[in-house]
């Protein structure tokens, strides 16, 4: 078992693995060492998106690791399709997202870390540059002669 | 709401532009997003342009004007260029995009000495289709230019007119596959040291191929070969001119051929493999069609069901023919053949 303390001190006790999608984690329970119930802190993730994780993490302990798959080239191919479970666990509210988004890249959570990528990339499917920018909350740090030097640029890649 | 880092960013748009090019949304217009947005997408904007007579210039003025966006471009594919395809404009291109330049595709008007040139320096270079140039290309010209490229596999022949006196040429090292067409001679098909690499070879627009030449080519090549495609017009070869090419390439997988160019005797007991009397390895069978007059009766849906009844095609799955064939899709002997090739988990398709 391992013990994880998110930010706000909370402490969730998980299987060691579960603890292990994380390489992180699994990382950090090498260099400890075989001591029984070691205490882990993840001191920038809050309680409720941790728990979000390890829920995610606890339902997919027994996948096979990633590892062989991105040697294989087949795999390169970027699909946008998202396991059935993955899409219904990720249908939270933006910011849920996003942070489960930052917690699966701080973790190392590569499948997570896709799929969440995979979710907001169909997310933006068909929007507008403007649009995109609300979502993202991107401030335009172009000067309009900038902006207009972009277009001119990159007309001829333009829609006609 | 989180901010969240390029790297993850990045992550996101690898997703979402495919899906943007599938839908054929341009992905120019996202540059303006911001800085970190432009900086992302611009080498996603240069990789595969999408070039006509129309943006040409466009293309042109900007790649030249950069001393970077031709490092991104990966598919030149100069097709659709017709009257804009200046000599100067395409070695130009070459000389800018050398870098990464995977895929290229000359223009339907010309590819002279300068573009030549500059194909040198392409050593990414993995395809060089130079099929629709009319412009008369020295070989020896070209063969000086591939020579040293490591990674090229894919090469087709100018189709108009190519010029050729060198045999001993030395060939790319990677070579997999070649198209060839054009003015090459006789003399260049039996006399050519073909690299043993070459596994897929294509033949179509050459005016002055024998089935002679051919055939001492394919004795040479054939057991290398796994896929063969001879298309019309090839007005030197014979009615039965590649009746005896399951024989020369006991190999192949796929064969695509022009039915001009063959007779239900491909199939002949004296035309197979002698070892089986059978083409072991042939699984996608192509049959096209000139559609001139008498060509709709040289092959008959029941000279494949034969074949494969008495054994000789063990792993044909896929047969295409072409409509001109005129084969009634309704009668008794193609839905034979449907069945046989359903069996084996394939089937027959009309195009």
């Amino acid at each position: 078992m391992v013990t994880l303390i998110s930010s706000d001190g909370q402490t969730f006790e998980i299987d060691a693995k579960v603890a292990e999608k994380s390489v992180l984690i699994k990382n950090m329970m090498e260099d400890i060492g075989d001591e029984a119930s070691s205490e882990i802190p993840i001191p920038n993730v809050a309680s409720n998106v941790l728990s979000k994780v390890i829920e995610y993490c606890t339902h997919h302990k027994d996948d096979p690791s990633l590892g062989d798959e991105e040697t294989n080239p087949a795999n390169k191919i970027k699909n946008i399709d998202i396991d059935e479970w993955d899409q219904k666990f990720l249908a939270v509210d933006q910011e849920m997202l996003f942070e489960i988004i930052l917690t699966a890249n701080y973790l190392d959570i590569k499948p997570l870390l896709e799929a969440g990528c995979k979710t907001v990339a169909n997310m933006i499917k068909g929007k507008s540059p403007e649009e995109i920018r609300r979502t993202f909350n991107i401030q335009n740090d172009f000067t309009p002669e900038e902006e207009s030097q972009i277009r001119r640029e990159n007309e001829w890649a333009e829609d006609r | 709401m989180p901010y969240l880092p390029p790297e993850i960013v990045q992550k996101i748009v690898a997703y979402w532009v495919p899906e943007n090019f599938e839908n054929e949304r341009p992905t120019a217009p996202y540059l303006v997003i911001s800085r970190l947005w432009h900086a992302i997408l611009l080498p996603y904007v240069y990789a595969y342009p999408k070039l006509d007579s129309y943006n040409m210039t466009g293309f042109v003025t900007a790649i030249t004007a950069s001393k970077y966006l031709g490092s991104f471009v990966i598919t030149l594919d100069l097709s659709r260029i017709i009257q804009a395809g200046k000599n100067s404009y395409t070695s130009k291109l070459l000389r800018r995009c050398h870098e990464r330049l995977e895929h290229f595709v000359a223009p339907a008007t010309s590819f002279g000495f300068q573009p030549l040139l500059s194909l040198r320096q392409c050593t990414s270079l993995t395809t060089l289709d130079l099929s629709l140039v009319s412009e008369t290309v020295d070989l020896r010209e070209l063969f000086a230019a591939i020579k040293n490229l490591p990674h090229l596999e894919y090469l087709y022949f100018p189709r108009s007119s190519v010029f050729c006196a060198v045999y001993d040429s030395v060939w790319p090292v990677q070579m997999r596959t070649l198209g060839l067409s054009g003015g090459i001679s006789n003399d260049f098909l039996v006399h050519t040291i073909f690299p043993s690499t070459i596994k897929n070879l294509t033949m179509t627009h050459c005016p002055f191929i024998t089935a002679e030449s051919f055939q001492t080519m394919c004795r040479g090549i054939g057991h290398n070969l796994l896929s063969l495609k001879v298309i019309f017009p090839l007005p030197g070869m014979r009615p039965n001119a590649m009746d005896g090419v399951l024989q020369l390439c006991p190999n192949l997988r796929t064969l695509a051929v022009s039915v001009d160019y063959i007779t239900s005797h491909l199939f002949a007991q004296s035309n197979l493999p002698i070892i089986h009397f059978a083409a072991e390895n042939l699984v996608n069978l192509d049959i096209d069609s000139s559609g001139m007059l008498g060509q709709s009766l040289k092959l008959q849906p029941e000279d494949i069901t034969m074949a494969i009844l008495d054994g000789k095609l063990p792993k044909l799955k896929n047969v295409r023919i072409s409509a001109k064939l005129g084969w009634n899709p309704t009668a008794s002997d193609v839905s034979e053949l449907v069945d046989l090739l359903d069996e084996r988990d394939g089937g027959l398709w009309v195009v």
